[in-house]
């Protein structure tokens, strides 16, 4: 029963009305984030807030995957150790002819008064997680500003480049894959020394706008040119799966897959920035 | 006839509140979860499917509001154009309350095929959403989540039929 006094029926806006409230909010919101990146600081906060709730809901997890692998088998360590050793002494007598190739090249280089090649430095960090986004390739890692990374420094592993960090959070980072398609590497073909251009095909990347009488073959490898003053120059990029001609188009198709264990390596490496031309 | 009497079966206010809080934290906490593979790929919406129950049951004090802050910390979580899932969950809870009798008519395996194409909106909506402000999507098997998701319906109304849900006033 309504009370005396009470209006019998409340004017409360409708369930569309109401709707279209909150849609023209969110709109509005998605405009000023993607046209204005005007809300960084309220995507910093709320990561800052939730990010110890991650940590938490993880150690369970990384604590399995201690205990698992802990549980290896002996002979599997064995064999893993022997394989480990042979390739270490191949490893040692590679790095010997390395550096003494290394000494003659510095020597040539001062010869030539040529800029020397800066070395490969940077900040090891554990891959978080991977957020679900069907927009783009992208991995969380475990260091943000608190370790000095910064905006666009090269991601790589052990076996070449992985990504580009796009945004960096207080405690943690967000890499965009080089398989992202909207990620393009400026490579050269290892064993032609030809520039191409490396994008993201989603799984896979692909080179574009390479003329259709370009000498590239299946198995040929691309690193990267260090035109670009992103990545440094001689990282491993991708091999390349499968070359097609086809004859009613100006450029050959040409699609590639990434050395690096762009979507298996847990542990990467935050490169630094290389220095604008000119500096040292 | 079993005749199902929704209305007279409630929580203490106070209860159902800490229930509500209780079921979103969880909801949050299953989703934090380093999910990898196609167990990422077919993981749904928890926070989604959570609050869409909660907008279902009562369609009073859960509402657009909270579906917008929920949603802002989806696209937190996923790193994505924030606003995104805002709008998509805000669109979850109009469907769900717009139909709420409805859907309170069918048994639960029917119930949860009236989810289906209802969550296969709310993700095209973001989808709509991400497309529009940033890149070329992927591929359709983002969408898995709405059927994965309408599974989870079923069980979680179940949950919310038991008898130790319904403690009465």
């Amino acid at each position: 029963m309504a009370t005396p006094g009470q209006p019998m029926f409340t004017r409360r806006p409708g369930l569309a009305a109401r709707l279209a409230f909150w849609s023209v909010l969110a709109i509005s919101l998605i405009v000023l984030d993607s046209r204005f990146s005007a809300l960084g600081w309220l995507r910093a906060g709320v990561v800052a807030v939730f990010y110890p709730v991650q940590l938490v809901v993880r150690a369970p997890f990384d604590f399995g995957g201690e205990v698992s692998g802990f549980l290896v088998r002996h002979r599997e360590l064995q064999k893993e150790n022997a394989l480990l050793r042979d390739n270490q002494k191949q490893a040692a007598v590679h790095f010997a002819r390395l550096n003494k190739l290394q000494e003659e090249n510095e020597e040539f280089r001062r010869l030539l008064a040529m800029r020397q090649l800066s070395s490969y430095s940077g900040v090891p960090a554990e891959i978080l997680g991977t957020p679900r986004d069907p927009f783009s390739q992208r991995v969380e890692l475990d260091k943000g500003s608190n370790a000095g990374i910064e905006e666009g420094q090269p991601v790589v592993d052990g076996m070449g480049l992985v990504g580009q960090v796009t945004r960096v959070h207080a405690f943690s980072t967000e890499v965009t894959l080089i398989t992202d398609r909207g990620q393009a590497v400026p490579a050269q073909i290892q064993r032609t020394g030809q520039r191409v251009l490396v994008f993201g095909g989603g799984g896979d990347m692909e080179v574009r706008y390479l003329p259709n009488h370009t000498d590239i073959q299946q198995g040929d490898v691309l690193v990267t040119s260090g035109i670009d003053r992103v990545y440094p120059a001689g990282l491993v990029v991708a091999r390349v799966t499968r070359v097609s001609r086809p004859p009613d188009s100006t450029y050959a198709r040409v699609s590639c897959l990434p050395i690096a264990g762009v979507d298996k390596s847990r542990l990467l490496l935050v490169l630094e920035k290389q220095g604008m031309p000119g500096q040292q | 006839m079993k005749f199902h009497n929704r209305s007279a079966l409630k929580f203490e206010p106070m209860q159902e509140w800490r229930m509500i809080g209780l079921t979103l934290l969880t909801a949050f906490l299953l989703k934090q979860i380093p999910w990898q593979g196609w167990l990422l790929t077919l993981r749904p919406d928890f926070m989604l499917i959570a609050l869409l129950f909660w907008a279902q049951r009562r369609t009073e004090g859960i509402g657009f509001g909270i579906a917008f802050g929920l949603g802002i910390l989806a696209d937190v979580q996923d790193g994505v154009v924030l606003g995104q899932h805002a709008l998509s969950y805000c669109v979850g809870v109009f469907l769900v309350q717009y139909f709420s009798r409805r859907l309170a008519m069918f048994t639960l395996p029917h119930q949860a095929l009236q989810m289906f194409p209802l969550l296969l909106l709310t993700e095209i909506v973001a989808l709509v959403a991400g497309w529009m402000s940033t890149r070329t999507p992927q591929g359709a098997w983002v969408l898995a989540s709405a059927a994965t998701g309408s599974l989870l319906w079923w069980a979680v109304a179940y949950a919310g039929k038991m008898p130790a849900a319904q403690i009465e006033k």
